[in-house]
């Protein structure tokens, strides 16, 4: 092995864990030069098969490797200098929107009239409109009520009991291991029963943000109440969609990690028009197994759809049929006279355990109040 | 054992095996850690462990995970009938409660599961954990121990140690994300769907008197379906069963009745169906005039 070989591949780990947040560490380094000794570099397949199971742990993570590969291993006896060069251009295209001023949730504070808003949304319409490579920032103003919100909803939501057979005091089954241990204290005699019981179910929570342009003015309390929800527990995921699905989550959690409060590299997910629709049914077709009885599924948009509404309508009952419950948060509903009259929100009704207001944050406790009334009746 | 021979040796079994699939089994071997398959449903990773366990001529244990799944069904459970009249029998020969606790808490007391079974072997099994996302998450961090260090600790006993290291196949439908702890202590694989002339391949492979065009047909048309929204896409098992149900019916080409006939054999949910009839246009010109 040459040493020229070990130092690409040292670089190239560490250029994964730096440039495309790969979780990989000294051992998948060792672990790769250990895989050089196994797999000869010039097969090039055979090689990129190797490192990728070595690097790569998830699906989302193997486009990122493949380019990456590419620009550092083009040919076996290649130097290092395009990488860099690649690297520096990458390092300076992101520190642009760094340096400019961060995007601020309020771009468009004034409302806009609803025909504004139409033509807006087909103006954005056009998937190569991807002006939002920005950061997007959670304002830490009322992030504390947002804590709570979620705190709340995460403590009262009920779903039943869960499968698993815990020690419980006053439990269903008996308890072999722990009566039999007892019962040697007394000479084999059983005095001590214990018991075994199914502990309370955990709920998952499953938020889908509708990140368009008419969702703007709610966004930082969409935001918000996602990034406490994350923080708050490990057993929810968030997805973002304007035109195009993007699941969230790590970069929230990320983001509550290092308290940057940012969210980078949106793109179709974010600011674009709305196709909850399309959406949706690619959050069922790629997501839909993760959904289970457990699940509570938190929509969050004003149903504007200016894609195909029959689509729609058969994500919302896909959705809605596997999971336990479907709270629909409209920005709009705690208005007074309001009815649901967007094509997209009369087609997903029927499909809605709950549709709420988003205009205080208190409708969000409310949300879990209902829930619960819901599931305990 | 080298990639081209575990190509070589699955293909006798009747496992297309491609270049990416071998060359990490190749290094699994190798760097002795598991390996954690994913993909979508039906694309043969379970098949995959059953196979290796074939090629290794190995014993196969395999833990299937659900929901609830704790360590008394995984790891090992005492045999509370024979504790119980272990204890009877001895209770009037005045034995102190160190010694009779020594006594039944041995290991002729243990019932192993497959975890601890898998390291107690001779010769190093194939362990297929299958669709660890069903289990919980308590379960998984539990798993940490047994993968990272081929170990098991029984409080009463104390630990033991792998005899010899089991090769491990993890699977996961992702139903849910599994933890970064996990997924670094294991290689990773992506089975994805074959491309048709991969599922031509292993058409032959495993229905070897299959009619060469029918078997084109059908990958064919597998291809059309996969890149379809059905609510359950189907997978390599449906195209199997699938093609075994057209040679058993004497058919060595699709046609529309053909189709219709066997729907169930690919498509499981009845909106499918419905979807599938609708697109009748766009398939038409994959079937063959009747």
């Amino acid at each position: 092995m040459s040493d020229d070989l070990v130092s690409k591949m040292v670089e190239f780990c560490a250029h994964l864990r730096r440039e495309h947040a790969f979780n990989i560490g000294p051992r998948e380094s060792l672990e790769a030069l250990k895989a050089l000794e196994i797999v000869d570099a010039r097969e090039r397949s055979r090689f990129a098969a190797a490192l990728r199971a070595i690097c790569c742990s998830r699906p989302e993570e193997i486009e990122p490797f493949a380019r990456a590969f590419a620009a550092f291993f083009t040919s076996a006896t290649q130097g290092v200098r395009q990488p860099r060069r690649a690297r520096r251009e990458r390092a300076e295209s992101r520190d642009a929107p760094a340096t400019a001023e961060p995007m601020q949730m309020q771009r468009h504070p004034d409302a806009e009239s609803s025909a504004q808003v139409w033509q807006a949304l087909l103006a954005r319409y056009s998937p190569s409109a991807a002006a939002h490579a920005q950061p997007l920032s959670i304002p830490i103003d009322g992030l504390d009520a947002a804590r709570t919100q979620a705190n709340r909803l995460v403590r009262h939501l009920q779903l039943g009991r869960s499968l698993r057979w815990k020690p419980q005091p006053r439990g269903e089954r008996f308890d072999l291991r722990r009566t039999l241990r007892a019962s040697l204290r007394s000479g084999g005699d059983l005095l001590e029963p214990h018991t075994l019981g199914h502990p309370l179910r955990n709920p998952r929570f499953v938020l889908l943000l509708d990140g368009s342009r008419s969702m703007s003015e709610q966004a930082p309390r969409m935001l918000q109440f996602a990034y406490a929800l994350c923080e708050r527990t490990r057993r929810a995921r968030a997805f973002l969609f304007s035109t195009q699905l993007r699941e969230i989550t790590r970069a929230l959690r990320d983001a509550a990690r290092a308290r940057t409060y940012r969210l980078d590299d949106l793109g179709e997910a974010w600011g674009g028009g709305t196709r909850i629709g399309a959406s949706l049914s690619e959050f069922v077709r790629e997501h839909g197994a993760s959904l289970n009885d457990q699940t509570f599924a938190i929509v969050i948009s004003d149903g504007l759809d200016v894609g195909e509404i029959p689509r729609l309508a058969r994500a919302m009952r896909e959705i809605a049929r596997r999971c336990a419950a479907v709270a629909w948060v409209n920005p709009h509903a705690g208005r007074p006279g309001y009815t649901p009259s967007a094509r997209g929100m009369r087609a997903a009704l029927p499909y809605v355990t709950s549709l709420i207001s988003f205009e205080q944050m208190a409708a969000l406790t409310k949300l879990g109040r209902r829930t619960r009334v819901t599931k305990v009746a | 054992m080298t990639a081209a021979q575990i190509r070589e040796r699955f293909a006798e079994t009747g496992y297309i095996a491609d270049e990416d699939f071998a060359t990490t089994l190749e290094l699994m071997l190798a760097l002795e850690k598991p390996l954690l398959v994913e993909g979508p449903a039906g694309v043969g990773k379970t098949e995959s462990a059953k196979v290796l366990a074939g090629v290794l001529d190995t014993r196969l244990i395999r833990l299937q995970c659900y929901e609830g799944l704790d360590s008394a069904s995984a790891l090992y459970e005492w045999n509370y009938p024979k504790q119980l009249l272990r204890i009877r029998l001895t209770e009037n020969q005045g034995i102190a409660v160190d010694e009779r606790e020594a006594q039944i808490f041995g290991r002729e007391f243990l019932l192993e599961r497959p975890l601890l079974e898998s390291i107690s072997q001779e010769r190093a099994p194939v362990l297929l954990i299958d669709e660890i996302d069903r289990a919980d998450e308590a379960f998984e961090a539990f798993l940490l121990e047994v993968l990272g260090e081929f170990q098991v600790t029984i409080p009463e006993i104390g630990t033991l140690r792998a005899a010899a290291r089991p090769k491990v196949v993890v699977t996961s439908n992702r139903t849910r994300d599994l933890s970064d702890a996990l997924r670094r202590r294991c290689l990773y694989l992506w089975i994805g769907y074959p491309s048709p002339e991969r599922e031509v391949a292993i058409l032959h492979a495993r229905l070897p008197g299959i009619n060469a065009r029918l078997a084109r047909q059908i990958a064919r048309f597998m291809e059309f379906l996969r890149a379809q929204p059905f609510q359950r896409v189907p997978g390599t098992a449906e195209s199997l069963d699938w093609a075994l149900a057209l040679v058993r019916l004497h058919r060595d080409a699709l046609d529309e009745a053909t189709l219709a006939a066997t729907t169930g054999c690919i498509l499981k949910v009845q909106e499918d169906w419905e979807l599938l009839r609708s697109l009748r246009t766009q398939y038409a010109p994959l079937l063959a005039p009747a």
